[in-house]
């Protein structure tokens, strides 16, 4: 009891709560998914270093698959360069400049999705890339509605990087090795010990070895392409709960 | 720093969660960090007390609980309700 006005001592009181951080955003990425099913979009969340390669990847995508509808977003935290590139290599491409954020999450992506010319063009896609601030730790936790995660991992990072940044590695579909054309410069970097770190971290994570400077490798990239296209799902999980809702 | 997005949203959750008891004082925050989340506890705890007075929760301290696995998860709530 407070002896200056007489009041009682203050109750504790609990509440329960168990409801996970991400779930706002997990709804919004469920919210896209349902909506790149939609439309038959193949939609992939590209990661890694920056200057790993990821915007050379796609450039080199875009060059080998001329008849394809191609459209991306890039995260950067400032300008519009990557995306700049990737419109000259032929890709429906914005930007989501990030300021301070280190990774794109699933709001971002959507409201990427409302600017008039994105919106159409990722619609008639075949395949939609998100590429993320390059980051090798923050963009692994945050679901964007995609289809597979990509790991963009260039030779000249070294060997260890899949077991000083696991999370990023169990979180992966698909690890694309870039730039394997600098290899004979690099007489420490072993491509065998490369991979027996990304299966110290997730045992069957396959693995493609490519440059997109020599095309080394690309093929093979646009078959894992091929193949994830052929598996999308299509339809609607969501029946009509957003069918007003168009890009 | 993904942590501080996060802290983010540990407040938004707060804010729902805390419902009829808008009025309390919200003196502490149980939330369950998965050891595999990608969620440093340190950088989460720095990130919280960094922002906690502009959300509005200036008493609130961070209880983390470190679990196996991936688990981000607001468990509990803690408010004191005045006796008057």
């Amino acid at each position: 009891m407070c002896d200056v006005c007489g009041c009682g001592d203050p109750a504790k009181v609990t509440i329960d709560v168990h409801r996970s951080l991400l779930e706002d955003n997990d709804h919004e990425a469920a919210h896209l998914r349902d909506h790149f099913a939609r439309h038959g979009v193949t939609v992939l969340n590209l990661m890694g270093s920056p200057g790993s390669g990821k915007t050379a990847l796609l450039e080199a995508t875009a060059a080998a698959l001329p008849g394809r509808r191609l459209a991306a977003v890039s995260g950067d935290l400032a300008t519009d360069l990557d995306a700049e590139r990737l419109r000259r290599a032929g890709i429906v491409s914005r930007s989501i400049t990030t300021g301070s954020a280190c990774h794109l999450d699933a709001k971002m992506v959507h409201r990427a999705l409302h600017l008039p010319d994105l919106a159409a063009a990722v619609d008639r896609a075949d395949f939609f890339f998100i590429e993320n601030v390059g980051n090798l730790v923050c963009p692994a936790i945050y679901d964007l509605g995609q289809q597979a995660n990509v790991v963009v991992l260039s030779v000249t990072e070294g060997v260890d990087k899949p077991l000083k940044y696991p999370v990023m590695f169990e979180r992966a579909d698909l690890v694309v090795l870039s730039k394997i054309d600098l290899l004979p410069y690099l007489g420490d970097i072993s491509l065998s010990t490369l991979r027996e770190n990304v299966a110290r971290i997730r045992p069957n994570l396959p693995l493609i070895a490519t440059s997109a400077r020599t095309s080394e490798g690309i093929q093979d990239w646009l078959a894992w392409l091929a193949q994830q296209h052929a598996t999308s799902p299509t339809g609607s999980t969501v029946p009509s709960a957003h069918a007003h809702h168009t890009h | 720093m993904h942590e501080v997005s996060l802290a983010h949203s540990l407040f938004d959750q707060t804010d729902r969660a805390r419902g009829a008891h808008a009025a309390s004082t919200v003196c502490m925050l149980r939330v369950r960090v998965g050891e595999r989340s990608g969620v440093e506890a340190d950088l989460f705890a720095t990130a919280f007390d960094a922002i906690k007075d502009e959300r509005g929760y200036p008493a609130a301290t961070l209880q983390i609980v470190s679990v196996p696995g991936r688990d981000l998860i607001l468990e509990r709530i803690e408010l004191e309700v005045p006796d008057v």
